[in-house]
């Protein structure tokens, strides 16, 4: 078995009587220390499964595990446990504390986790040393993103996951940081997942997952994924 | 069809901030119905009796006499600004009913046209009808009697039955009673025609005066015409002056209070209307991006302020005019006697009180909208920068705040980072523990008041009234079995400053008297100016008195000093060492006597002399209207109730009693005051609790999202608000005091003092219930925690 797995995955949205099927019966795996592209056009339904396996949200039906532990049975406080724990997000829209500075919305994740890596230390790695000690509206889009994934990384989670991290970045910047998340992935053995809408990212994933209208079209698998510094856009 | 987005947009808007544009409706509309409520209640009175007095006829003088005939009536109807005069005879007399009550007998010659009462069951009286009477109507009731009914009336030996013709309430009887509240089954009025007394003689004058008599000339006029004669004015006129005193304590406790109130509200108001500009503000870049006006999108916005703001205000005071006067008045019903209150129209000040509301929400609105409309949309599209990297004061002592854990160190950074949001907590939790503290020490204060005068000035334990025919105190000393006995003189006297210059005092506008007699000070333009004489008491003391504690070494004086009440001074303008012209009731020549001393009595403002200062005087024996009795003995009240001269023995308790009963209006005002504080402060609390909640909702949930456990965020949510809460209510306090301080002293009413006393329980409930409240509140918002739905709330930027 898969270290993640989606078995027969749906989520719907009811808004009155519309039911939209924002997953519709998703399946697959991916294995551990892993770096997964989920790819697909805007509203083929990543977002929803990404939420899903990161216990955001719940499945309407299905079942989704991870390191053959049942994501989908666990109660609120589990739930909320297993994000504490084990996943790592960084998030399209960035999601940091307005009052907190760079630094101290890093360390509001490390505070909550078991063993941290050094809060000022991540902000170095994702080239943010100067800019540590100020707010997020200080900061542009792409410096955001940089904090946010600091905020992951910090964590040391078993499992990364990240909604369009370089939607807003232009390439070079995009370029920094898909190469940080491909160390992590090698490096310390973590699960990376990540969602984009562009294909050109898809080579330096290990396994590709292509979604289109809540449905996964195509999984694949690909042996030899070429470095960051091979690829542009 | 173009529709009107805007609408649209500016409906839902309301919608989904619902919330918070009703807590500005509910403000506003408290803020302005407290004062429009109060403002109304005392202006509908005020109105209503002015009203009565003047269609009724309400003598402006009662004088006083030995036996009146038509020559005085016809000298006194000759000074100018006099435009009536009806004598009449006035007595007080038994009843032949059951439990003896008694009557105040008016008898007149033809109609009567001065003090005319106003029927309100049966008919009137003409004035050939001599067996005919008007009846007091609370008597009637009280005492089971109908029109058509006789009453008899007991003087000596002598029985008159009357018929009676109509019930009636009197101007002149506003407020009917020998003490303090009314006993309509013992005492009232009765109104006839004077053949059945033709023996008696008149010893009462009404006086009516043209509408623009200098009423204090007159008076003066009268007092040289009639120099053995005794006039009272409406002032000193125990129905009208408690019934004025009443409207002036009502108009003084609608100012402060409610302007306090008003202001809380209105600020409150002011910072949540800030807010849901500010938190408009991308939308507002958004408009602007898009190429709407500046001046379409200000529109757009002010009616966020002017339809909440306005909907409330004019409710509040629609609200507040139509049912707090109600209620209020309703608990005078019982003590006075008065017509149906009349609706006054909306007066200036409550009105102005309204339109400031929604002046002041638009002005805000607008100042917030302008200095946000006046960026660019491209910065306003950005959230609004926090200041950079501002350490706070605390986190420079290095020591304290690395040994804080990391969530304290969270709540202090975000309350010193997010400066105003945390103030106007604060200022409003602040304000409430005042309020709330303010409104209780109303109670408490006429609490402590009560029990002060029952338990500190009066120490005896029974007071019984003396006739006439009563004996000299050593004969009843000798014959009751008591701790102690004391008889007390008591006696209606006219007292004004005699000259020797100072301030002529607050009171009575020290008008120019010209001619006429009396003491004088200079007036600024060297005019004679001379103080208007004042009706009060005065008490005789044994020498050695113990059972009226005055507060003031009275057992020293002698020789023509006595001691007055601290009040009365204050309102006269008198202090120690000087002189009173004391005017004694069909005495013609005026007594001076030396004021020696102020009494800190609290209740009932007098003049105090003793046994022998008064004998000083020369105006008679010392001879007791009253006995004072301590602990008395067992048959020592049966002996008292059975003496002829006895007319009645009150106990302190049940005084006491009466006398809470008598301030019970003043109570409900304050109760009042109190529930609205209340509600005030859970409203403040409940939008400032919200409002935060909403502002962070992204914070709450990215948290959610890091792993933090329901708790943890909950405890950060509480944490926070009860740091706020706290700081609040304990700086809440003095200003509570000092405010409470502030109310008394505007609605102190010329006899009586008040402490303004907060009572510790009351400043420890008032912050328990704030704090309560804010408890409460904080759990509610706790508990939307679990309702945050992380993927939406983290799904767009706002
Ligand atoms: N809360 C929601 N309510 C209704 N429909 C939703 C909601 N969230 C997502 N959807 C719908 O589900 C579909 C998938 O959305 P999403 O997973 O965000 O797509 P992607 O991330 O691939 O762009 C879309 O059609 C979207 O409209
Ligand atoms: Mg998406």
């Amino acid at each position: 078995m898969s270290y993640i797995t989606f078995s027969n995955v749906t989520k719907e949205y009811r808004s009155g009587e519309n039911v939209v099927k924002a997953a519709d019966n998703v399946s697959f795996g991916i294995e551990k220390g892993e770096l997964c592209v989920v790819l697909g056009p805007s509203g083929a339904g990543k977002t929803t499964v990404l939420n899903l396996l990161g216990g955001m949200d719940r499945a309407t039906s299905g079942a989704i595990t991870v390191g053959g532990r049942g994501i989908t049975g666990l109660k609120e406080n589990e739930l909320t446990g297993y994000r504490r724990e084990d996943v790592g997000f960084v998030f399209q829209f960035y999601n940091l504390m307005p009052n907190l500075t760079a630094l101290e919305n890093v360390e509001l994740a490390q505070q909550v986790c078991k063993n941290p890596l050094k809060p000022s230390e991540v902000l170095e790695q994702v080239g943010l040393r100067d800019r540590m000690h100020n707010f997020p509206a200080q900061l542009s889009g792409g410096e955001q993103q940089r904090v946010s994934i600091a905020r992951a990384l910090c964590k040391n989670p078993a499992l990364l996951l990240c909604d369009e991290p370089t939607g807003a970045l232009d390439s070079k910047t995009g370029m920094q940081v898909l190469r940080q998340l491909a160390e992590v992935s090698s490096k310390f053995h973590t699960t990376v997942v990540i969602i984009t809408h562009n294909a050109l990212i898809a080579p330096i994933a290990q396994r590709v997952i292509r979604m289109k209208n809540g449905r996964i079209e195509a999984v694949e698998i690909n042996a030899d994924p070429v470095s960051v510094e091979e690829i542009t856009w | 069809m173009v529709r009107n987005r805007l609408l649209t947009k500016f409906l839902r808007d309301i919608l989904l901030a619902k919330g918070q544009i009703l807590s500005i409706v509910i403000l506003s509309a408290l803020g302005v119905m407290v004062f429009s409520g109060l403002d109304a209640s005392w202006r509908d009175l005020d109105a209503s009796v002015e009203q009565y007095f003047v269609e009724q006829k309400l003598a402006d003088f009662w004088i006083i006499t030995a036996a009146s005939d038509k020559n005085m009536e016809r000298r006194i109807a000759r000074i100018k600004g006099v435009k009536d005069v009806q004598s009449r005879f006035s007595y007080e007399m038994e009843t032949t009913l059951a439990g003896d009550p008694k009557l105040m007998l008016h008898a007149v010659r033809d109609d009567i046209r001065i003090n005319i009462p106003r029927i309100v069951r049966g008919s009137r009286l003409l004035g050939n009808d001599y067996k005919g009477c008007l009846l007091d109507v609370r008597f009637a009731d009280a005492n089971g009697l109908s029109p058509g009914d006789d009453i008899t009336l007991k003087i000596g030996d002598r029985r008159s039955t009357f018929t009676v013709r109509g019930l009636v309430i009197s101007p002149e009887y506003v407020f009917t009673s020998k003490d303090i509240i009314p006993e309509p089954k013992s005492f009232g009025f009765i109104y006839t025609n004077i053949r059945e007394f033709s023996s008696m003689p008149r010893n009462e004058i009404c006086v009516l005066l043209t509408d623009d008599a200098d009423a204090a000339k007159v008076k003066a006029a009268i007092e040289d015409e009639l120099p053995r004669a005794f006039v009272r004015d409406r002032k000193s006129h125990n129905s009208t002056q408690m019934i004025r005193n009443e409207v002036s304590q009502f108009s003084s406790l609608s100012v402060l209070f409610p302007i306090m109130f008003f202001m809380v509200s209105a600020l409150i108001v002011l910072t949540t209307m800030t807010r849901i500009v500010e938190n408009q503000r991308t939308q507002m870049g958004l408009l602007k991006a898009l190429g709407y006006g500046s001046g379409s999108i200000m529109r757009h916005y002010l009616s966020f302020g002017l339809f909440p703001s306005m909907l409330g205000s004019v409710g509040g005071l629609v609200a507040g005019k139509f049912t707090l006067p109600q209620f209020l008045l309703n608990v005078m019903a019982d003590m006075y006697a008065l017509p149906e209150i009349k609706t006054a129209p909306i007066s200036y000040a409550a009105f102005s009180v309204c339109v400031l509301s929604v002046a002041m929400t638009c002005i805000i609105c607008y100042i917030s909208c302008r200095r946000n409309i006046s960026e660019n949309a491209a910065s306003l599209l950005r959230p609004k920068a926090p200041k950079a990297g501002s350490r706070i004061l605390f986190e420079r002592i290095t020591v304290l705040w690395s040994a804080l854990g990391f969530s304290t160190k969270m709540i202090m950074r975000n309350l010193f980072r997010s400066k105003v949001r945390a103030f106007m907590a604060l200022a409003g939790v602040l304000s409430c523990t005042a309020l709330i503290i303010t409104a209780f020490s109303l109670m408490d204060t006429m609490d402590h008041l009560i029990d002060s005068y029952y338990g500190k000035t009066l120490l005896y334990d029974y007071r019984a009234e003396l006739d006439e025919s009563g004996g000299s105190i050593g004969k009843y000393r000798r014959r009751m079995d008591a701790e102690r006995v004391e008889g007390i003189m008591e006696k209606v006297v006219n007292i004004r400053k005699a000259d020797g210059g100072g301030a002529a005092g607050k009171y009575d506008d020290g008008r120019v008297t010209g001619k006429y007699g009396g003491g004088r000070v200079m007036g600024e333009y060297g005019e004679d100016i001379e103080q208007e004489s004042r009706t009060v008491l005065l008490t005789v003391f044994e020498d050695r008195q113990e059972l009226i504690f005055l507060g003031a070494q009275d057992n020293g004086i002698a020789g023509n000093t006595a001691i007055v009440s601290q009040k009365l001074a204050e309102v006269m303008g008198l202090d120690i060492g000087d002189t009173l012209k004391l005017k004694l009731p069909g005495v013609e020549k005026e007594e001076k006597v030396m004021i020696a001393g102020l009494s800190q009595i609290q209740i009932g403002q007098g003049l105090y002399m003793t046994e022998s200062a008064w004998e000083d005087l020369e105006r008679g024996a010392f001879k007791p209207t009253a006995l004072l009795v301590k602990n008395p003995g067992r048959g020592c009240i049966d002996y008292l109730e059975g003496l002829d001269e006895v007319t009645g023995i009150k106990s302190v308790p049940s005084l006491k009693e009466k006398t809470s009963a008598g301030v019970e209006p003043f109570s409900s005002v304050a109760f009042l005051m109190a529930a609205f504080a209340l509600s005030l402060a859970f409203v403040v609390l409940y939008n400032m609790g919200v409002l935060n909640f909403i502002e962070r909702i992204r914070e709450f949930a990215t948290l959610k999202v890091l792993g933090f456990y329901q708790r943890e965020i909950r405890s950060l949510i509480v944490r926070e608000n009860v740091i706020v809460t706290l700081a609040g209510i304990l700086a809440g306090v003095y200003p509570g005091i000092w405010l409470a301080g502030m109310v008394m002293a505007a609605s102190e009413p010329d006899d009586m003092v008040f402490v303004s006393v907060v009572d510790p329980v009351s400043i420890i409930a008032a912050c328990g219930i704030t704090f309560a409240f804010s408890l409460l509140i904080q759990r509610l918002l706790a508990g939307k925690v679990r309702s945050i739905v992380m993927v939406e709330a983290l799904k767009s930027v706002e």
